[in-house]
């Protein structure tokens, strides 16, 4: 992840330092790529990525939430159903015993 | 009277979904549109006004599982074991929010994702014990002494708390302070206004996750006790757990 940190840029010398009298030259100036270096993470990116993260994990627990939901919902129905079962049953054996 | 109650509960309930809803809009709007952008870390600082929120609502999280925890073990009530049960989830929710959104920032701000410093080590060692509570509760059963192990575990987990929040004091390392004694503090007045908000909206949003989680919980015990009840009256066929 970390490559070599690249070097500061060097501003180039003054016309007068280098000798020149007078005469302004243009200022040359070479870039230089740095091999194997991304520069640095893109913030907004990044913050980006933060912000998904967050939705995906409030999301994926509110998932959890329902499916917990869920199965409580089918355990209720099998209750409801042995509850109409039982409910038969006794219906059955009151008529019987009026007979 | 308890249909009274209930009512009023619903009513308390969707009152605390809209503030919360109405401090969430407010806090994007003054978090992401009005506070400035961080001199230094540029644009991946207002993570700041989302990862500490949550960091602070993995405390209440645990905080409520430790207090759920304590009273069931004082006296057993399916009430008690629903909120250190559903505070556990709120710790493990957030804590993976404040793990996650953490190394982003830290990318951004130290050149890297991850390192072993106090706080990081400690909030990391947190979630990992909620985890365990957690595995605990959905794997071995819903029994008296199944939820007492839990309760002790839950008290356990509570004491890394106040480790996490004096870390950075004690060992130093890595993590910054901001807020609180010793911290940089908010230089902009929009920032601390949106981090006032930030929190408030998330000590109301943990509070209604809570409240429904819990209810969630006390709806299972509830029918858990009416099968068995329909067992024991020959009502039901099928055999107890």
């Amino acid at each position: 992840m970390h490559g070599d940190t690249p070097q500061p840029m060097t501003p180039p010398a003054p016309a007068s330092a280098s000798g020149a009298t007078g005469t302004s030259q243009p200022a040359t100036m070479e870039f230089k790529a740095v091999d194997n270096e991304s520069e640095t993470h893109s913030g907004f990116n990044l913050m980006v990525a933060a912000y998904a993260a967050i939705w995906v994990i409030l999301m994926g627990w509110l998932f959890l939430l329902w499916r917990k939901q869920s199965a409580l919902h089918t355990r209720i129905d099998d209750l409801e159903r042995e509850i109409d079962k039982a409910a038969e049953k006794a219906e059955k054996a009151a008529k019987q015993g009026a007979r | 009277m308890a249909q009274g109650a209930s009512r009023s509960g619903d009513l308390g309930f969707k009152a605390l979904v809209a503030i919360t809803t109405v401090l969430f809009v407010a806090t994007i709007d003054v978090a992401f549109l009005r506070a400035p952008i961080e001199a230094r870390m540029g644009i991946v600082q207002k993570i700041f006004y989302f990862h500490a929120p949550s960091a602070y609502t993995m405390y209440l999280g645990a905080t409520a599982c430790f207090v759920g925890s304590v009273a069931y073990l004082v006296r057993p009530t399916d009430g008690r074991d629903a909120l250190a049960r559903a505070g556990a989830e709120l710790a493990v929710v957030f804590g993976l929010i404040v793990l996650v959104t953490g190394p982003l920032w830290g990318a951004k701000a130290w050149g890297f994702y991850w390192t072993w410093d106090p706080r990081l080590t400690t909030s990391m060692l947190q979630v990992l014990i909620y985890v365990a509570y957690l595995v605990l509760r959905a794997f071995t059963g819903d029994g008296e002494g199944e939820r007492k192990f839990a309760a002790a575990l839950g008290i356990l987990g509570a004491a890394n708390l106040p480790i996490i929040h004096f870390a950075v004091q004690k060992w130093g390392g890595q993590h910054p302070t901001v807020i609180g004694k010793g911290g940089g503090g908010l230089a902009h007045p929009d920032m601390k206004l949106g981090f006032a908000l930030a929190m408030i909206a998330f000590t109301l949003f943990a509070a209604a996750l809570l409240w429904a989680r819990v209810r969630l919980e006390l709806a299972k015990s509830r029918l858990t006790h009416a099968e068995e009840d329909a067992i024991d009256l020959g009502l039901d066929q099928r055999t107890e757990a």
